[in-house]
């Protein structure tokens, strides 16, 4: 009976389609509504810093005086309480995750500019 | 008689996803003591609870451990409701109780995975890992984390979900659920399979209450245990039955995980289809104030968090007992006995978390 079942289910997976994509001919696509990566909008953020008032691991730093808004990736778990503490919707979770990376970029953006990506160490915040 | 010897088994070994140090007190091919160490991987996170705001506390309480994370996020939860005195929606306790099963079913999966990977069933292993990304994907598209669920917040979840994709979940699941009974089939009615589990790793009715097992663990020695009977989070409302078996061995400890899952995948066809309207949480006015046990099981056994507030936003105390630190003394007296090659599977087949044990 067992090698009955195991011919059956190697036959049948013989003329099935592959279980796994065939990544990067297929692309992936994100699942909407997941916790991918952080995504911050500065035209419309006022600096109250109540994100970083609710962050857990303590990843975003902002300076009201100098109007930027400074996250360290490395530290972000992608919790989203700063997404659900944010009254000006400035703040938003994109459903892709986060290209991985080895070098510790912190992440500074100021009311004027986009992302300005300093080295660790070297960020103005 | 045979000479004695030490074989030191884990911190990393084949078998263990997270490591476990066991001194195998052998005589020749038999094991008649275990000596067992933790402390490779404490992180602190109980002390952490008292530097934290309480409400930031919560999503470091979900990462206690990966597999069970939607579970210790809902225990913390229910804990300081219980000390603020918040009522959860009727919604949101339905909610929990979807996800939280969603959770055991990805978690016994993952578990018959690896078990199936430790006797050497590979192919079966793959096919049950097959079967939990596709639920992992509903998890994600429900709740937003495939891991980390960051599903509960306190006085209720974080996300609602619409009637019509619980409908489409559902649908999918019944599908799912007909894949696991395949599965299934060959879990419990494979002869390389019984002839490996049967009879392996006894643990005794008796013994099992005596050294204080939880869980599956305790449940495949007869005795009929289940937190959920407390009738926390909606398990009050919807049909269910606590799941024995008597052998109390290691394909006792199977059937029973097996039997699990189906009801799990039954419970959310209930929960679904009795899902009330509503609001999904309740906002928590002050700061938690007094001592609390919550108790909840999780897919390995009973967990307990102890939380004591002081009227401020850190907590004074926070403990967690979790199920594999309560099945560690009931793994011993299993491997008391057994021949070395069986140790791998008897230790699996407690389901360690040592993640959740160390915290």
């Amino acid at each position: 009976m067992a090698f009955g079942t195991f011919s059956l289910t190697a036959l049948t997976s013989l003329f099935k389609k592959p279980a796994t994509t065939t990544w990067p001919a297929t692309p992936y696509v994100p699942v909407a509504g997941a916790r991918g990566s952080l995504r911050f909008a500065s035209e419309t953020c006022n600096y109250c810093t109540l994100c970083a008032l609710k962050c857990p691991t303590g990843a975003i730093q902002v300076d009201r005086v100098k109007k930027a808004w400074v996250l360290d990736r490395f530290k972000c778990i992608v919790c989203a309480a700063c997404v659900d503490a944010c009254v000006k919707n400035a703040l938003a979770c994109d459903p892709d995750f986060a290209a991985p990376s080895s070098d510790h970029v912190i992440e500074v953006y100021r009311v004027t500019e986009s992302a300005d990506l300093c080295a660790h160490g070297e960020g103005e915040a | 008689m045979a000479e004695k010897t030490i074989i030191p088994f884990g911190p990393q070994h084949p078998v263990l996803p997270e490591p476990l140090h066991l001194d195998l007190v052998m005589e020749d091919e038999t094991v008649v003591d275990a000596i067992p160490s933790i402390g490779f991987i404490h992180r602190g996170l109980e002390r952490l609870a008292e530097t934290q705001d309480f409400q930031q506390m919560g999503y470091v309480a979900e990462r206690i451990c990966g597999i069970c994370s939607c579970i210790h996020g809902q225990g913390y939860s229910q804990g300081i409701e219980a000390l603020m005195g918040i009522e959860v929606p009727a919604r949101a306790q339905f909610l929990r109780l979807v996800w939280g099963e969603e959770s055991r079913i990805q978690s016994h999966l993952l578990w018959l995975g690896l078990a199936a990977d430790a006797f050497g069933f590979e192919s079966l292993f793959m096919h049950t890992w097959k079967l939990r990304e596709r639920l992992l994907d509903w998890v994600e598209r429900t709740t937003g984390g495939r891991v980390i669920f960051g599903a509960n917040k306190i006085g209720g979840v974080r996300r609602d979900v619409a009637d019509g994709l619980l409908a489409d979940m559902v649908a999918d699941l019944r599908a799912m659920e007909a894949e696991f009974a395949a599965l299934e089939r060959t879990f419990l009615g494979d002869a390389t399979v019984r002839s490996r589990m049967e009879g392996v790793g006894v643990l005794p009715k008796a013994l099992a209450q005596a050294s204080g097992a939880v869980g599956p663990t305790l449940r495949a020695s007869g005795v009929a245990s289940d937190t959920r009977t407390l009738g926390y989070s909606a398990y009050d409302q919807v049909q269910w039955q606590v799941i024995t078996e008597d052998a109390g061995d290691c394909f006792a400890r199977i059937k029973v995980r097996c039997r699990e899952t189906h009801q799990s995948f039954d419970m959310i066809y209930q929960a679904v289809a009795k899902m009330p309207g509503g609001a999904v949480e309740s906002k928590p006015k002050g700061f938690p104030k007094g001592e609390y046990m919550s108790r909840l099981e999780q897919p390995r056994g009973e967990v307990i968090y102890y939380l004591k507030g002081n009227g401020t936003k850190h907590l004074e105390r926070f403990r967690v007992r979790t199920p594999t630190f309560a099945n560690i003394p009931a793994l011993v007296h299993m491997l008391k006995g057994c021949r070395l090659a069986d140790v791998g599977n008897i230790l699996l087949t407690i389901d360690p978390c040592i993640s959740c044990t160390e915290r």
